[in-house]
């Protein structure tokens, strides 16, 4: 069981945690030059990031609160069992 | 320390490894503060060290590396704490100064190396071998302040296994996200396609742009339109997701079925993604048919860790179901009858669901305020009677340390941040009966019902579960270290100012462990919101609402 999920794991992070990771490499500075010379009067519009970093704080809070919950049912249906 | 006689004692131990910690922050933030790495184009060959010391790379790269060692540690991190604390007669002060020498070399260096004061970089291959020299001595010096070499070697030789693999593990999620750059395009362009199309159905005016050759596309109505960069191609959902699965099939690895609870990963990867369609969606909707504002200042911070969490919860919701190795739970007398966790917990869990989403239903003022009050205070409600046994008799304690820790955040927070000038802007636009039902249910909110959620939460809960995992074993007041500096560290990641919240988190803490009484920090927590309520409303700081 463990090596299916370190395995399982090591997999799906790699191509995923590593992805959102090398964006950082991506130079956004060339890619603002090209959308300029593509389009130099653009129209006002709004950009939307995926994830903001700073409006996580509560997320993770409520979904620690809830896996908490999980774990102390389980683990007394763990103890019921013997 | 499990009843063996040591030389140092668990809470001096504590107490150093916290102190050394702390100062192993200041000294980093110091150096990044203070030196700036130059431009390296004359020694090309140094570029990639000094871009190490400016850049955040280094910085990520510790923190994956941290998270799987950490992760896969986990089963035995008691065992290797224990290692360390063995400290019979150990001599760690010479180190304290064995690690300032190396620290004020390592900054010469730097300085000398940078060109700080000189103005003249002072780059060889001399400099950087003595420079990473002096770096690596002076982190040495600092783990012998926290224990003896011999205990690092035992360490290693315990963990070298889970050390290997959390590199070779963080290695191979850098290497596989270079090569996965090539599907943001698809990815982005897939997010754009069908935007367009669920718009079309909804808005005859819909239309979208894929930008051929650029690197992004437009999506929107003829009033309304954003752009989907390969930024906000589903990406961030999908890592954070694959996190989450990771971990939480590690934490209840024993309770899960395998391998099918595997399938959690490609169930989670394609629904948050569809989540960030129906997000940019929405986004749309609300900033053509409601309001700009709100779409692109409220709902556009939130909606996508609104999404994230509906999903994350809709997978714990399918592994309980269909993927757990346990028999199903039924019956009012089994274990699951009585649950003591939940109204210590659900409180907060209501306070974080209600923030969240008042906080995408506004534009720099948080208009249904009101609504999160209703919620947290008909969940508290709801548990009233188990809280009875939360109060004791009248201390004039809790309030003095709710005072000190007023004047602890008035000192630390500033005023000009949070909710500021746009509250009484739009507070003084409504009309007068408005405006004061809303002031009300916002001081409400402030003195009672978020301070009974956090401290039902954090140290009517959390402080003890630190302790053991039983957490109705620990009496209300058993003091660790470990459990004291967690939770109060966490409670100042919960306020965004770290410093003061850790600090106020410490002392409610204090106030609990006086005479063992959550209600002691709950009064506390109240006091100090009281007060801050009256420096609000009387002296017009709005900003202490944050």
């Amino acid at each position: 069981m463990k090596k299916y999920i370190v395995l399982a794991s090591a997999l799906a992070m790699s191509c995923a945690v590593g992805g959102a990771s090398a964006m950082a490499l991506l130079d956004w500075k060339e890619v603002e030059a090209r959308k300029a010379k593509a389009n130099p009067n653009p129209p006002a519009v709004v950009r939307a990031p995926e994830i903001d970093a700073a409006a996580g704080v509560q997320a993770i809070a409520l979904l620690s609160g809830v896996l908490l919950l999980v774990g102390e049912r389980k683990r007394r249906n763990r103890e019921a069992q013997g | 320390m499990e009843g063996r006689a040591v030389g140092c004692d668990v809470s001096s131990v504590g107490i150093r490894a916290a102190a050394a910690t702390l100062a192993l922050v200041a000294e980093a933030l110091w150096l990044t503060a203070t030196f700036e790495a130059p431009d390296a184009s004359s020694v090309p060959q140094l570029q990639w060290l000094v871009a190490l010391f400016n850049d955040a790379y280094h910085r990520r790269a510790a923190i994956l590396v941290g998270a799987a060692f950490l992760l896969l540690a986990s089963h035995d991190i008691r065992r290797t704490l224990g290692v360390l604390r063995d400290q019979v007669g150990y001599l760690w002060w010479p180190w304290v100064a064995a690690h300032g020498v190396a620290l004020l070399s390592f900054a010469l260096l730097t300085s000398i190396g940078f060109g700080t004061f000189t103005g003249v970089p002072a780059l060889s291959v001399a400099w950087a071998v003595a420079w990473i020299a002096a770096g690596t001595l002076t982190f040495a010096f600092w783990l012998l302040v926290l224990a003896p070499a011999a205990a690092w070697l035992r360490v290693l030789r315990l963990q070298w296994l889970n050390l290997v693999l959390a590199l070779a593990v963080s290695a191979a999620a850098w290497a596989g996200g270079l090569v996965l750059q090539n599907l943001w395009e698809p990815l982005a362009a897939g997010t754009l396609r069908l935007s367009g199309l669920i718009l079309s159905l909804i808005h005859p005016g819909a239309w979208y742009d894929p930008a051929d050759g650029l690197e992004y596309g437009r999506v929107g109505t003829e009033s309304f339109v954003i752009e989907i960069y390969p930024v906000c191609s589903g990406y961030e959902g999908i890592a954070l997701v694959t996190v989450f699965v990771a971990a939480y099939l590690w934490i209840f690895r024993k309770d899960l079925a395998f391998p099918r609870a595997l399938a959690l990963f490609p169930i989670g990867i394609v629904t948050i993604w569809l989540a960030n369609v129906l997000r940019v969606t929405v986004l749309i909707l609300v900033g053509t048919f409601t309001s700009p504002e709100v779409a692109a200042q409220g709902l556009h911070s939130q909606a996508g860790w609104i999404g994230f969490t509906l999903v994350t919860l809709g997978l714990i919701a399918i592994s309980h179901r269909w993927l757990s190795s346990a028999p199903a739970e039924t019956g009012t007398d089994s274990p699951q009858s009585r649950r003591p966790e939940l109204p210590l917990l659900l409180p907060l869990i209501a306070l974080m669901a209600t923030s969240m989403i008042v906080a995408a239903t506004s534009a720099g003022f948080s208009t249904l305020y009101p609504i999160g009050v209703v919620i947290t205070g008909a969940v508290l409600w709801h548990y009233r009677a188990a809280y009875h046994t939360l109060f004791g008799s009248w201390s004039w304690e809790p309030f003095a340390i709710g005072t000190l820790v007023f004047a602890v955040w008035v000192l630390f927070v500033p005023t000009s941040s949070g909710e500021g000038p746009s509250t009484v802007d739009r507070l003084a636009a409504w009309p007068a009966w408005l405006a004061t039902g809303w002031i009300l249910f916002r001081v409400l909110g402030s003195v009672v019902t978020v301070p009974l959620a956090e401290e039902l939460a954090f140290r009517g809960y959390l402080i003890r579960k630190l302790v053991a995992k039983d957490f109705e074993q620990v009496r209300p007041g058993h003091f660790t270290w470990f459990s004291f500096v967690t939770s109060s560290l966490l409670f100042g990641l919960l306020h965004q100012h770290l410093l003061a919240g850790a600090i106020a988190g410490a002392a409610f803490a204090l106030a609990l462990y006086r005479r063992g009484l959550v209600g002691d920090a709950i009064l506390a927590h109240m006091t100090s919101n009281a007060l801050i309520a009256v420096a609000v409303l009387a002296a017009g700081q709005w900003g202490f609402w944050a």
